[in-house]
């Protein structure tokens, strides 16, 4: 076990170097290097940008400029935004916060999918089970971003022709009214469309998982020695058809990661994903690789927690 | 003579009910996926559906003559006509240049379809190749190519082709190949799994046995039995990249404008919602129809090709 967790947290930092050198190579292909964004500013002479490359230390050796930076990101230095002027690290830490809110609404509404999967597995084939396939199916091809637009755009609508506001069209908080209530009020929508992501993999894994263990051996020996369905249900299929969800949720990461760049441009979210889309437009080059290394750090550690915590679930999981 | 003549008749019994079975086993993996295929209602309505989009969208210069006028994607057909209502004209109204939305709709579509059918034929090409060479070979090539997997599996996808967005700025098929490079992962990793279960079966030790060398293994005994997983994955890849597509350019980091795209028609969707509300919705829906009967047929087909999986959806 020992050896196994020592491993997996070496590969992971292995993997997160890899990462990072990827992104760094990305950033010095393009055409200008890191300050190509000063390259279309015509008052800015050649001297100035000597004087600013020299300062920024981007006149080094490029192994020299990586192995800075990553001492850097060890000391939780990621340098300075070049266009906020604030440190990229405070940035992304204030964003992270408000991702968070979204991914944990997000979170808690989604597992409305595991009962939904587990009540479509007792009734395979029937009526319900075939409305809910339909539905995942339908919600899986709608672009959830689109259809945030179109909620927005009904909400709206609704505000127009009778000034009810049934749900506030974006931001975090009413300027001037911020208060936990405002908050919450403001989560709805967002972690909505974030939840539609869990619902629909977690129902359908949710229902091929109990179908599994519904049909082990198990199972008939508790149904046949007379134990009641509910705890038969509860004991014997539940627990054992839940364990690799554990799984399943790491492996979610970055997919919803790419999901919140969508619905944060939508509903006007300042978290991570609008951090980048902002830095992406003006080339700000210390926040693209901040965020970048954050979501990859996040990425890889919830893959590494998911695996480790599989074997503490469940007892058959071998390490060696 | 009676006791020669018995043992006859039987064996001619027997070999007809041989050659029976054999005439109904000879049909064949793919005849009968087919028939399946024929037998699943929705999945035929939906590569109907989809048959219909694909030849209407490749043929827009001949569509668009006959049922939109003729009206350019990308050039207003005369000044002051911007947001105006659907008319006969104009069957979806104008936007906000005054270019006619359902010939926009159309051309997008090519750029929306064409990008998801290179960035599938790419991601198949690679994601084939190392899924075959990581599961025949195993050990070393495993190893290395599972690391590969894992890394470009780590990879925040949506935030670096922004990033290489920016420093590229690419052309419609620049950036299906980027999407190509990025997102052959998932068909790896299926492949791999099915040739680990293959390798060591009687008709490949048979083939080796004979001197058949690796490629030739690969080839010819391999390769046929992992295509029809493949083909369902194709569908998956091409859903998926139409979707991750609609996204970028509705971010504005995906296909630019004047060329239109089914993202980039939604890029205005909230300032231009009230003043041409089909512009807004129509783009979104043909990509949702489009996503929806390319996963119905991948459904269909993976069903045919294995019934068993049927009721585990």
């Amino acid at each position: 076990m020992r050896r196994f967790v020592i491993r997996r947290i070496l590969q992971s930092l292995g993997l997160l170097l890899a990462i990072m050198l990827i992104s760094f190579t990305l950033m010095h292909l393009a055409p200008g290097g890191p300050l190509g964004f000063l390259a279309e500013d015509p008052r800015i002479s050649e001297s100035v940008k000597e004087g600013i490359a020299k300062r920024l230390g981007l006149k080094d050796p490029l192994p020299v400029q990586f192995a800075t930076w990553i001492w850097g990101v060890v000391r939780l230095d990621l340098g300075i935004s070049f266009v906020e002027k604030r440190p990229v690290f405070d940035m992304v830490r204030d964003a992270a916060v408000n991702t968070l809110w979204l991914t944990l609404g997000g979170t808690l509404i989604g597992f409305v999918g595991i009962p939904i999967g587990v009540y479509a597995a007792r009734h395979r084939g029937k009526l319900i089970d075939n409305i809910i396939r339909v539905f995942t199916v339908v919600f899986n091809s709608i672009p959830h971003w689109f259809l945030g637009l179109l909620i927005i755009i009904g909400v709206a609508n609704i505000a127009n022709d009778s000034g009810f506001k049934l749900l506030p069209l974006g931001q975090m908080y009413t300027i001037g009214q911020d208060g936990i209530i405002n908050r919450l009020w403001h989560l709805i929508l967002p972690s909505f469309l974030v939840s539609l992501t869990y619902i629909i993999v977690f129902s359908r894994f949710a229902r091929s998982q109990t179908l599994d263990v519904l049909n082990q051996d198990y199972v008939r020996t508790a149904n046949a020695k007379g134990l009641p369905s509910s705890q038969v249900s509860r004991r014997h299929v539940l627990r054992n058809s839940l364990i690799p969800l554990i799984t399943i949720m790491g492996g979610l990461l970055p997919g919803l990661f790419a999901g919140l760049v969508l619905t944060e441009r939508v509903l006007s979210w300042p978290g991570m994903g609008t951090l980048f889309l902002g830095a992406a437009g003006q080339r700000d080059y210390p926040t693209l690789m901040g965020v970048l290394l954050f979501i990859s750090f996040l990425t890889i550690f919830g893959n590494l927690i998911a695996d480790l915590c599989y074997g503490l679930v469940d007892p058959r999981v071998r390490y060696d | 003579m009676s006791q020669i003549v018995e043992p006859r008749t039987t064996t001619s019994v027997r070999s007809e009910a041989l050659s029976k079975r054999r005439k109904s086993a000879a049909k064949g993996f793919w005849r009968t996926s087919l028939e399946r295929f024929m037998q699943d209602k929705i999945s035929l309505v939906a590569l109907g559906i989809f048959l219909i989009l694909c030849i209407a969208i490749a043929s827009a210069p001949v569509t668009s003559q006959i049922f939109f006028s003729g009206h350019s994607p990308t050039k207003p057909e005369k000044l002051f006509n911007d947001f105006k209502p659907p008319s006969s004209e104009y069957v979806l109204g104008t936007d906000q240049f005054g270019r006619d939305v359902a010939v926009r709709l159309l051309y997008g579509g090519q750029i929306s379809l064409a990008i998801g059918f290179t960035v599938a034929g790419i991601a198949l090409t690679l994601g084939v190749m190392l899924g075959l060479l990581a599961g025949y070979f195993g050990k070393k090539v495993d190893d290395v190519i599972n690391a590969f997997v894992q890394i470009m599996l780590t990879i925040p996808l949506l935030f670096v082709l922004i990033l290489l967005s920016v420093i590229l700025t690419p052309e419609w098929w620049s950036l299906a190949f980027i999407l190509g490079v990025t997102t052959w992962m998932n068909v790896t990793r299926q492949v791999r799994g099915l040739v680990l279960s293959l390798r060591n079966l009687d008709y490949v030790d048979a083939a080796r046995v004979n001197g058949a060398s690796n490629s030739r293994i690969i080839l010819a005994h391999v390769l046929p039995n992992v295509m029809s997983i493949v083909l369902v994955v194709a569908g998956f890849e091409i859903a998926n990249a139409i979707l991750l597509e609609a996204g970028l350019s509705f971010l504005g980091f995906g296909v630019r404008p004047p060329t239109s795209s089914w993202g980039n028609m939604l890029t205005n969707a909230l300032q231009d919602y009230s003043k041409a509300p089909l512009q807004v919705i129509a783009p979104g829906i043909m990509i949702s129809i489009t996503v929806l009967c390319i996963f119905l047929i991948a459904d269909g087909l993976r069903d045919a090709f294995d019934p068993r999986l049927k009721d585990k959806g």
